[in-house]
């Protein structure tokens, strides 16, 4: 059994983090929602303090954190602003997880330390148009051309995309189907062909734009590909799946993040709104949705800390990750629910936290892997097979 | 499945014309603008849906519940703010036509019906949300006049009013007794409107807050009179309201039906892993959930608004389908939106609105919570009555 004593260091890292995202972060938080605005001045506050290099090894200028940091992390910020969360969960479980786990040598110095410091913004371009949960039915190409990879094809959903310096893409070699022949490169902003879309008005995370990303012939230099691409195997998507194994364990922890400032927000309302002569805490009926909302954040935290520790060979486990977003992205959208619920209909409007909050709290079980497909993938494992999505 | 009149086909079907050809594509825009439907609200006054369920000798349509909430369930399907402006501008004269004097009547109910005079409800109160009796807004005799002192918040469409209908306190009272109805001009000095920025959802709907203070009414502004000694007053009123409450059903099960009707369209068009969506198990069962509770809610509200209808209204049973739709709708819009995917989250379609939309329906009109209440009450006084 795993304890979830997190130990003192965390538990001060906690604290650290709780009293930075309190003392600097909750003021502007509505802010960045309503302006639609990138939260551009924390993302600097997070770079002076070395926060974005915390998962990233010392020698390429982070801090060397573990899994659980990062968990703990993200779900600090995105209990007090969940704009700054989402920034933290692109540098600490995006890119540049990738770049450090699957990179060579000079790729990781060429890239690292300029993510820790703020100074390169690293999108990521899975989806596509016509491969959203089908993600293997990518067709990005990349075709060798001396020593370059001539890009073709369109992203979609590309968090950040639009103040990205670099975008870490998956691709395939033409004429390979479904997991095979698919490898990941980086691209940098300023190569030919390479366009960035508007980003798109979103229901929630509206401070951090979506947007669409172009290649046309783009050239791409041999020695920015991260993953080789080979035609005859599968092998390089799934170093690519797995590396983003811990990208899974940052979405559950915002989760976390958002139904705890959610349910803190409820509890203190509930206390102080009077009705029928009492505060309403005082009636049976609530104080049981308090006791729901509350066993539900609970379960969720202890799956979401046993993903970030039940490690083997330094990554979580795959059926632990599954259930850990999957609990967490539903109990999120019932908090939050609930939670603008107990605040009447001050909960709809947007001198109070919480219809930001419910709308936050929607994008989780659409990103990093529905919990559709999560269902699918957790089947999968209790069958011990997979099971081919398609027919005929 | 509901049986419907020829007559109420022949309804329905003009409303979704009007509905889908007309207020469809501009829906997106009262909600990115905010403004307030004007041009709608001018199309709905021509055909005759505002006041539709206002007495043919008003000029009203003369239509039942039944027919009224067809036509706004065709409209929430693609709007829900604009059929609020049908549901609202058809509970305020039913108030009128029950309660009104003669005068009251022949001067207001062809005007709602026109579409010239627009009302709106005004009850709520800072520190009256649940607890709908807690309102301290004032009205005092003066003379041969009644002055009016106080606040109300959350009122919608606060600020193209033409006039408040608003629940007052008659004389030093405490709770239900001594309240009543008056009706106060929105140009009578005395009055601040001050709108509420920021909603979730049905945003071309203004909630505002309106403040009273020394507003002087004439006697015959009077609708129902409070009694200090009685809840006589209260009582009358509430009894709409629970009229009001399946409308907030019916404009859940609206919204959710669009939305049902647009993901299921789309699960026949997206291929992911080789196959249309509707060919996955999964996702075929979380489909069949989401029709049997819209089924459910459909039928729990036509039956309490025809009991509306037949002069047998059931307060509990309309409790029960506000909540049941309600509820339901916050569930099929969300998996909706699910079958969409990461394009269900932007605004380019449609959902993330009606989500946002479909939201404030558990809480106005009564929450879901205080339904539980009531619901439970009459449960126990049903054993109770039977010992």
């Amino acid at each position: 059994m795993v304890s979830f004593d997190i130990g003192e260091d965390l538990e001060g890292f906690r604290q650290e983090l709780r009293k930075l995202a309190e003392g600097r972060f909750k003021e502007k938080a509505a802010y960045w929602d309503e302006h639609e605005e990138f939260p551009e001045e924390n993302k600097k506050i997070l770079a002076e303090l070395g926060y974005l290099g915390t998962l990233v090894p010392e020698e390429y200028g982070g801090q060397g954190g573990s899994i659980l940091q990062g968990a703990i992390f993200v779900e600090e910020l995105a209990r007090v602003c969940f704009n700054t969360s989402l920034v933290a969960q692109l540098y600490l479980n995006g890119p540049s997880r990738a770049i450090s786990i699957l990179g060579t040598e000079e790729q990781k110095k060429r890239w690292l330390p300029g993510s820790c410091s703020g100074e390169f913004f690293h999108s990521i371009g899975i989806s596509e148009p016509h491969a959203g949960s089908a993600v293997t039915d990518l067709k990005t190409t990349a075709v060798p051309d001396g020593d370059h990879m001539v890009v073709n094809g369109a992203k979609c959903f590309v968090t950040g995309g639009h103040l990205c310096t670099h975008i870490f893409i998956f691709a395939r070699l033409p004429g390979t189907e479904g997991s095979r022949g698919i490898g990941a490169m980086i691209i940098d902003k300023g190569t030919p062909g390479f366009e960035i879309g508007k980003p798109d008005r979103k229901m929630g995370g509206r401070g951090m734009g979506e947007a669409q990303a172009f290649f046309d012939d783009c050239r791409v230099p041999m020695e920015n590909v991260i993953v080789e691409f080979d035609g005859e195997s599968s092998k390089g998507f799934k170093k690519l799946m797995h590396s983003f194994g811990p990208e899974r364990v940052g979405n559950a922890a915002m989760c976390l993040g958002v139904a705890q400032g959610a349910f803190e927000t409820a509890l203190e309302y509930t206390k102080e709104r009077e009705q029928f002569g009492r505060p309403i805490m005082e009636f049976q009926g609530i104080q049981w949705m308090i006791a729901d909302m509350w066993t539900k954040i609970h379960g969720a935290r202890l799956m979401v800390y046993r993903a970030a520790t039940n490690l083997k060979d330094g990554f979580p486990d795959a059926l632990d990750c599954a259930v850990a977003k999957l609990h967490a992205n539903e109990m999120a959208v019932a908090v939050t629910n609930d939670a603008l619920q107990l605040h009447g209909h001050y909960g709809f409007v947007r001198d109070y936290p919480l219809e930001r909050m419910v709308r936050d709290a929607r994008g989780f079980s659409l990103g990093g892997g529905t919990t559709q497909i999560l269902r699918n993938t957790i089947a999968a494992m209790k069958y011990g097979r997979t099971f081919d999505q398609r027919r005929g | 499945m509901l049986n419907l009149t020829e007559s109420q086909r022949a309804l329905q079907e003009a409303a979704r014309k009007l509905a889908q050809g007309e207020f469809k594509d501009r829906a997106r825009r009262w909600d990115e603008t905010e403004e307030f439907p004007e041009d709608n609200q001018k199309r709905l006054a021509e055909l005759g849906y505002i006041g539709m369920s206002i007495d043919e000798k008003f000029g009203g349509g003369g239509c039942g519940l039944v027919d009224t909430y067809l036509v706004v369930e065709e409209i929430a399907k693609v709007c829900m703010t604009t059929a609020l402006i049908v549901h609202e501008q058809n509970v305020s004269p039913r108030i009128i036509a029950l309660h009104g004097t003669d005068a009251q009547r022949e001067k207001y109910l062809p005007m709602i019906a026109k579409g010239q005079l627009g009302m709106t409800i005004a009850w709520t109160e800072p520190q009256a949300g649940s607890e709908g009796t807690a309102i301290r807004t004032t009205c005092k005799k003066d003379g041969n006049e009644y002055v009016v002192n106080g606040q109300k918040v959350f009122t919608s469409f606060g600020d193209h009013a033409d006039m408040h209908m608003a629940y007052v306190r008659f004389g030093d009272t405490k709770g239900a007794r001594g309240l009543g109805t008056v009706l106060i001009e929105a140009d009578r000095p005395g009055i601040t409107v001050q709108k509420l920025e920021g909603k979730m959802g049905t945003r071309g709907c203004h909630e505002v807050e309106l403040f009273f203070d020394d507003v002087r009414i004439p006697a015959e502004n009077i609708l129902i009179e409070g009694d200090p000694n009685s809840s006589k007053g209260f009582v009358k009123a509430l009894n709409i309201y629970n009229g009001t409450r399946v409308g907030m059903g019916i404009l859940a099960l609206g919204v959710a039906q669009g939305a049902f009707d647009m993901a299921t369209e789309y699960m026949t068009k997206r291929v992911q892993f080789g196959q249309p969506l509707s060919e996955m198990q999964g996702l075929q069962w979380m489909v069949a959930d989401m029709a049997i509770d819209l089924e459910a809610a459909r039928l729990l509200c036509y039956r309490a608004l025809e009991l509306f209808d037949q002069g047998t209204p059931s307060p509990y049973l309309s409790s029960v389908a506000k909540v049941q739709a309600t509820e339901m709708a916050q569930k099929v819009c969300y998996d909706s939106m699910q079958m969409f995917g990461g394009y269900g989250y932007f605004g380019s379609l449609p959902l993330e609105r009606m989500v946002r939309d479909v939201r404030m329906l558990t809480i106005t009109g009564g929450t879901t919570q205080i339904q539980k209440t009531a619901i439970a009450k009459h449960i126990f006084s049903q054993v109770e009555s039977r010992k």
